[in-house]
């Protein structure tokens, strides 16, 4: 048990005294192509703390959405296993909610719609919902967009949909598969403070897949680098910049080169 | 204006093709005359119902097995292997073929009818609905299940507003060989029905009850389309924005 993320936390502000809310032990993953194994994961070993918001960066390749996926309980593990509040994980469930990479809601349901689809069959009453809703509209800062269609409003505002929809089933992890990735530079940095201003108010456990290094140093408490070929866990920074960030800071500028130095050392084995 | 000519200058016999006057005629006598004052005289509204109540029939049982076979074929691989492959083997054999068959296992007339109108509707329903689940975007299906959206419901309240394009593509598609497969089996000599008063005019000569009968059949038929479509985009949100 000498993996790189316990040696790195146990020095590591504030971590290991809560019992993580996540856990993944020895996560391994593979796929049969034309009868030979093609491994995606490889051993990997993360504790995330309640209330963390953990950036996983890599590579394209790297297996960060079958991580993020098998986290969810929308894919089964090869070896080690997904402990989530202590127990396994066994399927996609509202505790764990997902945002996408693109755009996945349904096009046949209004934003409001869309919004409240969660909350169907939780014995609400109709009022219950429409408040409720109409809550998390404002929260997004959707108000005036709740009878439009997914067609009419613009990807920066699909994607605050995709958060407000699963805000509402009051899930303790949020798993982000890139949700900014599609966005031009403006909506994605409001789209991150968004995110932080509701992180701070919820104090959910964020784990947020990005391949941005500025987005990283952006949002996360830690980042975990990963390898490709086949995914495993190369190192674990802990981010110590003092909130909120400001990307024009040289502490900000260090970081992010001392990530991009490391992704590069990455590239050049890889070579 | 080509036919008119055509009858004007009298460029073919009037029993191989009838004046429009006669033809308009023709089909104002057979909608509007009073039963009984003429050989076809206000027939239309019996054939009419004839006709609508196989088409009916024969359309609803395609849509209640095809589209139930169909999602369990575009979801479940196995299912596909199993169905697919005698689907699609049945698929290849034309409709016309059964016609016998479907007379000696039932007959003339209204069971008949129905049976071919039901095997030709099925198709279209079937392969569309299975090719419709099957486009649904993996991520609306993991989307629904992760906010606690279980296996039944989550057909209902996904899946099948998902593939509806394609579903109600399938099912207008069906409506309209069922008006096909309601001729051909109406063909048979049954007493009462659009088909049925074609084959009789046939046979006694009257080419402008022919021409009506066509003519009525495309109304009704292309009538039948329209309310499909509005009263599926009136039962579901999902085809009111879809298509």
């Amino acid at each position: 048990m000498t993996s790189p993320f316990r040696v790195l936390s146990a020095k590591g502000p504030a971590v290991g005294q809560k019992p993580p809310i996540l856990e993944i032990n020895g996560l391994g993953m593979h796929y049969h192509v034309n009868g030979s194994v093609k491994p995606i994961l490889d051993t990997i070993d993360l504790a995330v703390q309640p209330g963390e918001l953990m950036c996983i960066l890599g590579p394209s390749g790297c297996g960060k959405t079958s991580l993020l996926n098998v986290l969810a309980g929308f894919a089964e593990p090869s070896a080690g296993q997904v402990l989530a509040h202590g127990r396994a994980v066994s399927g996609p469930g509202p505790d764990r909610c997902m945002v996408f990479q693109e755009d996945a809601l349904f096009p046949w349901l209004t934003v409001a719609e869309n919004i409240g689809f969660g909350l169907k069959g939780k014995g609400l009453s109709r009022r219950g919902r429409r408040e409720m809703v109409d809550r998390y509209l404002s929260l997004v800062g959707l108000s005036p967009f709740g009878d439009y269609l997914p067609a009419e409003i613009s990807g920066g505002m699909k994607q605050r949909v995709a958060l407000a929809r699963v805000l509402i089933l009051e899930p303790a992890i949020l798993l982000m598969d890139e949700p900014f990735v599609a966005l031009d530079s403006q909506t994605r940095q409001e789209m991150q403070e968004l995110l932080l201003r509701l992180w701070k108010r919820f104090s959910h456990t964020i784990v947020f897949v990005t391949h941005d290094v500025r987005e990283a140093v952006t949002l996360a408490d830690r980042v975990v680098m990963m390898d490709k070929n086949p995914g495993r866990v190369k190192q674990v920074v802990d981010i110590d910049l003092q909130r909120p960030r400001d990307p024009g800071n040289n502490g900000f500028h260090r970081q992010c080169k001392q990530l991009d130095d490391l992704l590069r050392r990455q590239y050049g084995q890889a070579l | 204006m080509v036919w008119l000519t055509a009858a004007r200058l009298e460029l073919a016999p009037p029993y191989v093709l009838p004046h429009p006057g006669e033809v308009i005629e023709a089909g104002y006598i057979y909608i509007f005359g009073s039963p009984g004052s003429g050989m076809y005289a206000g027939r239309f509204f019996t054939d009419a119902k004839a006709s609508l109540v196989r088409v009916v029939f024969g359309f609803g049982i395609a849509a209640a097995a095809g589209i139930p076979l169909g999602v369990l074929s575009g979801r479940l691989p196995a299912a596909d292997r199993l169905l697919g492959t005698s689907i699609n083997g049945l698929r290849a054999v034309p409709g016309i073929s059964w016609l016998p068959l479907a007379l000696i296992w039932f007959g003339i007339g209204m069971k008949t009818t129905v049976f071919l109108v039901a095997l030709a509707a099925f198709f279209p329903i079937y392969i569309n609905a299975a090719g419709g689940v099957r486009q649904v975007n993996p991520s609306l299906l993991k989307a629904g299940a992760m906010m606690g959206i279980r296996r039944l419901r989550g057909t209902f309240a996904v899946l099948l507003p998902g593939a509806m394009p394609q579903l109600v593509s399938g099912l207008r598609l069906g409506l309209g060989i069922s008006w096909a497969y309601l001729v051909l089996g109406e063909l048979t000599g049954v007493q009462h029905g659009l088909g049925a008063v074609i084959m009789d005019a046939r046979m006694v000569g009257r080419t402008d009850v022919i021409i009506v009968g066509i003519i009525l059949i495309a109304v009704i038929g292309r009538t039948s389309d329209r309310l499909l479509v509005s009263s599926l985009r009136l039962c579901f949100k999902s085809a009111r924005r879809s298509i």
